[in-house]
C-alpha cells in the first residue's frame, strides 16, 4: 500500500510528460510510414504488417487522447500557466494523429493493388520520395522537441519541393496509360505523401508561427 | 536558483500567514471574552435551537464560501466561552453543507454546453448530497445521543491531559505577545473597553479572511505541480488513493472548496468520472477539518479543541457510514446524476437549487424560528 502511495506521488512534470508522449507519437508514425513504404515501394514482404500497423495506429490514437486529457488536467489546475503551449499541443497532436492515419491509409493502398507493384515503374514516379519524407520526420522531431527555429523554417523549403514533386506525379499519372488500378493507387500514394508532409510541417512550424497562424505556414511564408 | 529562492519566500510567507491566522483566532477569543457574560448568554440562547444553529452554519458558510472560516470563527467563539460545544456542533454541520456551494457555482460556468453542464453539476452536487445525507443521518443521532460531543470530548481529553491537568498550548504561548500587543493598541486607540473589543473582533475577522485567503493562494502555488502529477496518477484508478489525494491536497491548501472546485472542469470534460471524483471529494471533506483543529490549538481551550474534533469526527463518521457500503455509496452519486440530468434539461432548477438550499431556505428558517 505504501509503495502504491509512493508511486502515486512520483511522476513527471506536465510538459516533460506530454512532450515525451508526443515524441512517441511521432516515432510510432514514422515507423509505420517506414514499414509501409518498404512494402509498397520496395516490394519487401513483412508478415503480420497489417496487424502491426493497426496496432501502432491504435497506440497513436490513445496517446492523442492521453495528451489531450493531460492538457485539460493541467489547465484545470493552472489555467494561466503554459496556455499557449497547451493550445499548440492541442493542435499539433491532431497532426501527429493524422500522420498515423495516413500511414495506415498507405498500407490500405497496398491491399488495393491488383498485382504486386512494378518497383522500377514505381521508382520512376516516386524517386526515393519516401526517404525524403523520412528525413522530414527527423527534421520535424528536431524542430519541435528541441524548439529549433532554423530546422522549423527549413522544413518549409523541404516540404515545398517534395509537394511539387507529388503534384507532378499526379499530372504525369493523369496523362499516362497506366491500368486504372495502378493509376488510382499511385495517385492515392502521391496524395497521402503530400498530406503526410503537410502535417509534418504543421508540427515543425508550430515552433515559429503565431498561435493564430498554426497550420497556415504557406500563407505566412508568402506574406514574409 | 531563482525558483528555489521563490519557494523559500513562499514557505516563509505561509509561516507568517499561519501565524496571522492563529493570532486572529486568539484575538477573536479575547474580543468575545471582553464582550462579557451577557453577550455570551445571548449568543448561546440564539443558537440553543439546534436547527437554527444548523441554518446559521449553512448561511454563514455559503456567504463567505469557506467552511474553514466559519469553523475557525466557531472555534474561536467556543474557546472564548461564547458558545457551548453542544450549540456549536449543528453550526459546524451546517458549515459542511454551506461549503459545497462553491463548486456548485463553479459548475454553472459550464451552463452553455448541455452534456458538459450535466456532468459538471452532477460532480458538484455529489458533494452537496453526501453532506446533506450525512447531516440527515447524524444530526438526529447527535441530538438524541450526543455521540459527537462525547467522542470529541474524549479526544480533546487526550490532548488536554487526564485528571484536571491544565492544557498549555505551545502555539498559544507563541501568539500571546502579538495578541497582547494588539489588545493594548486597541485600548489605546479606542479609549474605553467595549469599543476596543469591537475593534478587536472586526480586526480579527479581517486578519482571518486575509490569512486564510493567502494561505490557500500561496500553498496552492507551492504544491500545484505535484498535485497535478498526483491527480494524473489517481484519476480513474484506486478510489482509496483518490480519497487520500483529496485529503492530503486539502490539508495542504486548507480549503476543500479549492479541491472540489478543481475537479469540476475535469468531470465536465469527461476526463474524470463522477464515481472517481466522489472519493476525492469526501477526502477533501475530512481534510478541511484540520483548519479548525489548528485554530483550536491557538485558543488553548479544551472546549475549542473539542468542537474542532467534533467537526473531524462528523466528517469521518459520515465517510465511514456511507462510503464503504456500495448500497449507501451510490445514493449521493445517483441523486447527483439525476439532479444533473434535470438541471441540464431545465437550467432554472440549478439556480433555484443554489438560491434555495444555500441562501433562501436557511434565511427563512432562521427568521421563522425567531418569530415563533
Amino acid at each position: 500500500m505504501f509503495k502504491n502511495l509512493l508511486s502515486f506521488w512520483k511522476g513527471k512534470d506536465f510538459l516533460v510528460q506530454v512532450i515525451e508522449d508526443f515524441k512517441i507519437m511521432l516515432d510510432d508514425s514514422e515507423s509505420m510510414f517506414e514499414a509501409v513504404c518498404a512494402q509498397l515501394l520496395e516490394g519487401a514482404k513483412e508478415p503480420g504488417l497489417k496487424d502491426k500497423i493497426y496496432e501502432i495506429d491504435k497506440q497513436v490514437n490513445n496517446l492523442q487522447k492521453e495528451i489531450r486529457g493531460r492538457i485539460v488536467e493541467h489547465l484545470s489546475l493552472q489555467p494561466t500557466v503554459d496556455v499557449n503551449t497547451c493550445l499548440i499541443l492541442m493542435s499539433v497532436v491532431k497532426d501527429a494523429e493524422r500522420l498515423g492515419d495516413y500511414s495506415k491509409n498507405l498500407y490500405e493502398v497496398t491491399e488495393l493493388l491488383a498485382e504486386p507493384i512494378d518497383c522500377a515503374l514505381f521508382s520512376e514516379y516516386f524517386d526515393k520520395l519516401d526517404k525524403k519524407i523520412l528525413a522530414l520526420f527527423q527534421q520535424t522531431k528536431k524542430a519541435f522537441i528541441d524548439a529549433d527555429e532554423d530546422q522549423a523554417r527549413s522544413s518549409w523549403q523541404h516540404e515545398k519541393k517534395i509537394a511539387k514533386d507529388c503534384d507532378q506525379i499526379i499530372e504525369r499519372l493523369a496523362q499516362s496509360n497506366l491500368p486504372v488500378n495502378q493509376a488510382v493507387c499511385f495517385t492515392l500514394v502521391a496524395r497521402h505523401f503530400k498530406r503526410i508532409m503537410a502535417h509534418l510541417v504543421n508540427i515543425a512550424t508550430s515552433v515559429v508561427l503565431p498561435l493564430s497562424d498554426l497550420d497556415y505556414f504557406d500563407e505566412r511564408k508568402n506574406e514574409d | 536558483m531563482k525558483k528555489k529562492l521563490e519557494i523559500v519566500y513562499k514557505i516563509l510567507a505561509v509561516a507568517a500567514l499561519l501565524y496571522l491566522f492563529l493570532v486572529s483566532i486568539s484575538l477573536m477569543g479575547a474580543a468575545f471574552k471582553g464582550f462579557g457574560k451577557g453577550f455570551a448568554e445571548n449568543l448561546i440562547r440564539t443558537t440553543s435551537n439546534p436547527f437554527v444553529g444548523l441554518f446559521i452554519g449553512i448561511l454563514a458558510t455559503s456567504l463567505v464560501q469557506s467552511s474553514s472560516t466559519t469553523t475557525s470563527v466557531v472555534v474561536g467563539i467556543v474557546g472564548a466561552g461564547g458558545l457551548t460545544v453542544g450549540n456549536a456542533i449543528p453550526i459546524i454541520m451546517g458549515a459542511n453543507i454551506g461549503t459545497t456551494v462553491t463548486n456548485t457555482l463553479v459548475s454553472l460556468g459550464h451552463v452553455n454546453r448541455r452534456d458538459e453542464f450535466e456532468r459538471a453539476i452532477s460532480a458538484a452536487t455529489v458533494h452537496d448530497f453526501f453532506n446533506l445525507i450525512c447531516v440527515a443521518i447524524l444530526f438526529p443521532i447527535e441530538l438524541s445521543t450526543g455521540y459527537l460531543e462525547k467522542t470529541a470530548t474524549f479526544m480533546s481529553g487526550i490532548f488536554s491531559g487526564v485528571g484536571g491537568i491544565k492544557f498549555v498550548s505551545p502555539i498559544k504561548l507563541v501568539i500571546k505577545p502579538a495578541v497582547g500587543l494588539i489588545q493594548k493598541a486597541a485600548l489605546l486607540l479606542s479609549g474605553s473597553e467595549l469599543p476596543a473589543y469591537i475593534l478587536m473582533a472586526v480586526l480579527s475577522l479581517v486578519i482571518l479572511f486575509f490569512a486564510l485567503y493567502f494561505i490557500v493562494k500561496v500553498m496552492k502555488s507551492l504544491v500545484v505541480n505535484r498535485a497535478e502529477i498526483i491527480l494524473d496518477n489517481v484519476i480513474n484508478k484506486s478510489p482509496i488513493l483518490g480519497l487520500f489525494a483529496g485529503l492530503a491536497f486539502t490539508i495542504v491548501v486548507q480549503s476543500s472548496s479549492i479541491t472540489t472546485s478543481l475537479l469540476i472542469p475535469l468531470v465536465a470534460a469527461g476526463i474524470l468520472t463522477i464515481k472517481a471524483a466522489f472519493p476525492i471529494t469526501i477526502g477533501a471533506n475530512i481534510g478541511t477539518t484540520t483548519t479548525a483543529i489548528l485554530a483550536s490549538f491557538a485558543t488553548g481551550n479544551v472546549s475549542a479543541i473539542t468542537i474542532a474534533f467534533a467537526h473531524f469526527m462528523f466528517n469521518l463518521t459520515g465517510t465511514v457510514c456511507i462510503y464503504p457500503i456500495r448500497f449507501f455509496r451510490v445514493v449521493p452519486i445517483n441523486l447527483a446524476k439525476a439532479f444533473g440530468e434535470l438541471a441540464a434539461k431545465k437550467k432554472r432548477y440549478a439556480i433555484i437549487y443554489v438560491l434555495g438550499v444555500f441562501f433562501l431556505m436557511p434565511t427563512l428558517l432562521i427568521i421563522i424560528s425567531k418569530l415563533f
